[in-house]
């Protein structure tokens, strides 16, 4: 079944929400991600831009500063509410996994 | 040594594996993407390399404005941070290029791709509709007449021409659009688990459609030795060339003005449609001027059998009228004849001649020529025809033919009208409801008989 838009976050949409918790703009969003993920999550230019459309649009981020076509956003109060329920998710996820295999950690 | 070079390879709208593939084998050939065109792909000359090209989708571009927008350019900027540089764009489609071992790819998000590739997709959708059924009205048309009424479509190497591609068009973008909603059905479970699906188009479709079709354009005119053919159809197509050309030139000369895109559209094809109307007017004008002057004949030679030749009625008292068409399969003539109307002598003609040259069309032909007068039947309220109309057999020898058949009416009335065989010619012969004296048979026998 198809999810609802932005219900669940993918893991892109993740870390460019995580990155706009302080103000920044398209560019340093692509240089952050690989830095913050250590290389782990790359996110194309293409989809950074939709992405980043499709945030204004919900209300989940806002334009800050517009310096020529260098546009700066930072998180919103909805942005922040979605970070905090896909957390929440990631750690019942996490808890569900130890309750199963314990403390180890996975080979 | 060439510097640039051109290709066309009519790619589906949604293929971007395909033209990326297609640019990347290109690239190591030493060519890169210069501009995209309604003319085809331009390539300047490099040194042959290993380069990534993605395509991408951004439905809100028009190929009529005359820059690239604030948010193309942006686009444009988050691309070149990642190694991607803009090659060349057309309509929705964008080329990108990067010289890096492992680029991060444009679009990492493949059920944004997919959204993008649909937004495109829906704006081609009424191409695509009018297409198929104006392909599958015209195809199924078209293959009807060739079983019920081969004489008419066999005759003409243009209704074979345009029916050939009518079938051909349906049968392209009923492949297109169906490649489309499988790779889209596959492409959107795949999304739902993080992954791409690579596009496979139809172009190879197209690929053998335009070369049947050059074929059967090329056929046509070998075999069509009708006067009509140069008259209409080569002033046809100059005018449609020249139209081309002119809409092309107007867009881009707008474009380089600066004219906002929507007004550039509106020019564009405003001048298009008023320049179609006057040139097609113009060819018709001289055509009809041409021949009333006597500058050039649609017609194609002097009747076989003319009232003249029955009853000694002088030639220019007779107006004749002729249809004549010819193929590599038959050729088919028509003639209508009279003397002036509503005269106490008032005399007509009417014959077809069908020289069938394919032994095997023979029968089919015959069997249209025989069922021709079946829908003169007398008919009650939606219902079949009582009784019909329908040909019996003749003496032939009356023709000096080799079969012979005459029309009754459902009273079963011998009326004036025959069908004459002989061994690769048809003949249908309808003379005034008097008929001809033996002897006049026999001289229509000989007029009408193959040499």
């Amino acid at each position: 079944m198809p999810r609802a838009k932005f219900q669940t976050l993918t893991e892109q949409m993740f870390y460019i929400l995580l990155c706009l918790s302080q103000e920044c703009c398209g560019i340093d969003i692509m240089d952050q991600v690989p830095a913050m993920t250590r290389g782990r999550v790359r996110v194309g230019s293409g989809t950074l831009y939709n992405l980043l459309e499709q945030f204004v649009q919900a209300e989940m981020i806002r334009e800050t500063r517009a310096e020529g076509r260098k546009r700066s956003y930072i998180l919103t109060e909805k942005g922040r509410e979605a970070l905090e329920e896909e957390y929440r998710r990631l750690c019942t996820q996490t808890a569900d996994y130890r309750r199963i295999f314990g403390e180890e950690a996975p080979q | 040594m060439k510097d640039s070079k051109r290709d066309f390879i009519p790619f589906s709208l949604y293929d971007r594996t395909g033209m990326a593939a297609h640019l990347e084998k290109r690239a190591a050939q030493g060519w890169l993407l210069d501009r995209v065109s309604p003319w085809g792909w331009r390539y300047r000359r490099i040194q042959p390399q290993r380069l990534h090209y993605a395509v991408t989708y951004y439905p809100k571009n028009s190929e009529y404005a005359p820059a690239p927008s604030e948010e193309q350019l942006t686009f444009q900027d988050f691309c070149a941070h990642t190694g991607w540089k803009l090659a060349a764009a057309f309509g929705p489609h964008q080329f990108y290029y990067n010289a890096e071992e492992d680029p991060v790819p444009i679009q990492t998000d493949p059920g944004i791709e997919l959204v993008q590739i649909g937004k495109a997709f829906r704006r081609a959708l009424p191409i695509y509709i009018v297409f198929l059924l104006l392909g599958l009205y015209m195809g199924c048309s078209w293959l009807w007449t060739l079983v019920n009424r081969p004489i008419d479509l066999l005759s003409s190497t243009g209704n074979l021409f345009t029916g050939v591609c009518w079938l051909l068009l349906f049968v392209y973008f009923a492949a297109d659009l169906t490649a489309y909603l499988l790779w889209r059905r596959k492409a959107k479970a795949a999304a739902q688990l993080g992954e791409f699906v690579p596009t496979c188009g139809c172009h190879r479709v197209m690929q053998v459609g335009v070369v049947l079709m050059l074929l059967s354009l090329a056929g046509w005119l070998l075999t069509d030795r009708t006067p009509v053919l140069w008259y209409v159809l080569v002033p046809f197509v100059l005018v449609t060339l020249l139209l081309y050309v002119v809409a092309d030139r107007t867009k881009e000369l707008l474009k380089r003005r600066k004219t906002p895109a929507g007004l550039n559209l509106s020019v564009t094809w405003a001048l298009t449609l008023v320049l179609s109307f006057l040139l097609m007017g113009t060819v018709m004008y001289g055509m009809v001027r041409g021949v009333r002057s006597g500058a050039f004949s649609l017609d194609d030679g002097p009747p076989p059998v003319t009232l003249s030749d029955l009853d000694a009625i002088p030639a220019e008292d007779c107006q004749v009228t002729s249809s004549v068409s010819r193929s590599a399969f038959l050729s088919h003539a028509q003639y209508w004849m009279h003397t002036q109307p509503a005269t106490e002598d008032y005399s007509s003609l009417t014959y077809t001649v069908v020289d069938v040259h394919l032994p095997w069309l023979y029968d089919a032909c015959l069997n249209q020529l025989l069922h021709e007068k079946d829908d003169l039947g007398v008919f009650e309220e939606d219902e079949e025809p009582v009784s019909r109309y329908g040909y019996r057999a003749a003496d032939p020898a009356s023709w000096g033919a080799e079969q012979a058949w005459q029309l009754y009416t459902p009273e079963g009335r011998a009326l004036e009208n025959y069908i004459l065989c002989w061994d690769n010619r048809l003949v249908v012969f309808e003379s005034n409801p008097d008929g001809l004296t033996a002897e006049q048979m026999v001289l229509v026998g000989e007029l009408l008989a193959p040499t």
